[in-house]
């Protein structure tokens, strides 16, 4: 358990990496908003492609994507199928049986795995480039608004930063204690689920114990260093959005913008039949 | 009689990560019962993974774990019974306490082994005497203990197993110096008594100085020293390059030139009588 990382951030030295956390998390938003907005090829094709650049652009291991990407490998492989055979069109594939696929049911269903890939991608970009500090820092600031409502913006993104701060910790904690009590020859892998849950106590309790003792320790050690609320507060890392955060903002909205324009004007390729029809 | 011997034993975290360590590194060493060994060395040199394979809770990335001449990571291999058999004490171990009452958390181990009421009894109260419990601390909550009392009932708790081998990682860490003295020679008397084998790591040279009988020095996950505790402790130069010193009385006496390296109190003042020709009193 000693080679966990907190969340999933991957340290490497991109443009990606350098950007404001605040506009990388804006522009995942956007990106998203341009993923669901899109309905033609060409745009579906911009947006996964850009999807892509952007993938290569983090400098982080193809390995990792795929990792992220293969719970939902079911997911896709299921809908695309459908999609193809239920799908109706003009153009049918070939007739076996009762399925008919056409071309348009191919095409949609790659759509959809375009789209499906791109949210992960841009989702698990976010995630590998961002350290879960920066994360939180800006969230903050992002929630910054809610404020107006009296939600406590401070406090709850203190909590977040304190609980992944300890989730390591805590881990570890856990991992010791178990070996503890497989030591004493505790058994936590055979038996029903009952057993099984019942054999966690001797985990859990001294698990608890210690999480209660370590909170007012905690506590202690911050008030000692005169911690006493967001009023007033200043940042160790201010966040500070430059020309490089300016331009990717520019280059995402103009894909947003184009996708958009797109599907206003009903812009696409001509219909496919036509085009099939020329070969 | 017990014999655990290790032969190149090697242990990297995440190999092939960009996180990989080798915290253990080619381990060779044997202890039988009877012997009371100690381990040195400094925090991150390795000492605690390396115990952690000796009870078959972690296993290595090479290398063997012998327990009586058998590999425990052979196929079959039943790794929870030789859990009975090699105690394992952890660090803080009463950072583990759970139970409702002292008691019934000394009676946990024997529980898992499958004795009997009766046989539960009788090695709960052995247990105890062992480490020294009255009634009254045994009725207790284990999170109404002192410091001290809570150590000595973690401890209680893998003696209850009767381990014909046991192997404790800081033992007395952060304890008085009485609960330190105490606990120290609860566990030799274990060891007098039932003839186990005892692996002590301390930080503490006095304490190593003191109880054992061999003594191995890590190093970066490597044996860089190993012998008998005497023998060790009569290096200072060589122990100091591995940024480890001797207890106090035994530089005390290399410095005065005793001759006879002193590992205790008591050794000292005598090597320091016979030097000023005043022989024993």
């Amino acid at each position: 358990m000693r080679d966990i990382t907190l969340g999933s951030y991957y340290r490497a030295d991109s443009v990606v990496h350098k950007l404001d956390a605040r506009v990388k998390i804006l522009l995942m938003i956007t990106l998203m908003a341009a993923i669901f907005t899109a309905n033609g090829t060409v745009s579906y094709a911009a947006v996964f492609l850009f999807s892509i650049a952007v993938m290569l652009m983090t400098k982080v291991p193809l390995k990792l994507y795929l990792k992220s990407l293969r719970p939902l490998l079911i997911l896709v492989i299921f809908t695309s199928l459908l999609n193809i055979f239920y799908t109706h069109g003009a153009i049918t594939l070939f007739e076996w049986w009762i399925f008919h696929p056409t071309f348009e049911g191919v095409l949609f269903s790659l759509k959809m795995i375009a789209r499906i890939v791109s949210l992960i991608i841009v989702s698990s970009a976010l995630m590998y480039t961002t350290t879960p500090v920066a994360l939180t820092d800006a969230l903050e600031w992002l929630m910054k608004p809610l404020k107006a409502v009296r939600f406590p913006v401070h406090e709850t993104a203190l909590m977040m930063t304190l609980a992944l701060r300890f989730i390591p910790t805590l881990l570890e904690e856990a991992d010791k204690i178990m070996c503890a009590q497989k030591a004493r020859g505790a058994d936590f892998e055979s038996g029903g689920l009952l057993h099984r849950a019942k054999a966690l106590i001797p985990v859990i309790v001294p698990l608890l114990v210690s999480a209660f003792r370590r909170a007012p320790e905690l506590a202690t050690a911050m008030e000692c260093r005169c911690y006493r609320g967001g009023e007033g507060r200043t940042k160790l890392r201010v966040m500070k959005a430059g020309y490089r955060d300016a331009l990717a903002a520019l280059i995402v909205l103009t894909l947003l913008g184009a996708v958009i324009f797109a599907r206003v004007k009903g812009f696409d390729v001509p219909p496919w039949s036509e085009i099939l029809g020329l070969i | 009689m017990i014999t655990i011997s290790t032969e190149n034993l090697t242990h990297i975290y995440s190999p092939g990560s960009p996180f990989e360590k080798t915290a253990v590194d080619g381990v060779s060493f044997t202890l039988t019962g009877g012997e009371v060994m100690g381990i040195i060395g400094h925090t991150g040199s390795g000492k605690s993974t390396l115990i952690r394979h000796l009870n078959g809770l972690m296993k290595p990335t090479s290398g063997r774990v012998l327990v009586d001449g058998e590999d425990i990571f052979a196929k079959g291999y039943d790794r929870r019974l030789l859990r009975h058999r090699v105690g394992l004490v952890f660090q803080y171990p009463e950072y583990q306490l759970f139970d409702e009452t002292v008691e019934n958390d000394i009676a946990f181990g024997p529980r898992n082994m499958g004795c009997g009421e009766e046989e539960i009894k009788r090695r709960v109260a052995r247990a105890a005497e062992f480490a020294g419990l009255t009634e009254s601390e045994l009725a207790a909550s284990p999170f109404e203990l002192s410091g001290g009392q809570k150590r000595r009932a973690a401890l209680a708790g893998v003696l209850a197993m009767e381990p014909e081998a046991l192997v404790l990682d800081e033992p007395a860490a952060g304890l008085d110096p009485i609960s330190r003295r105490r606990i120290m020679l609860d566990i030799i008397a274990y060891a007098n008594q039932t003839g186990a084998a005892i692996l002590l790591v301390s930080h503490s040279m006095e304490d190593i100085a003191a109880y054992t009988t061999k003594v191995a020095v890590m190093r970066d996950g490597r044996f860089v020293m190993q012998g008998a505790t005497r023998d060790i402790f009569s290096r200072v130069g060589e122990l100091a390059e591995h940024g480890l010193s001797v207890p106090q009385v035994t530089r005390i006496c290399a410095e005065l030139g005793c001759g006879e390296t002193a590992l205790t109190v008591a050794e000292g003042a005598e090597a320091v009588k016979k030097l000023l020709g005043r022989g024993p009193l």
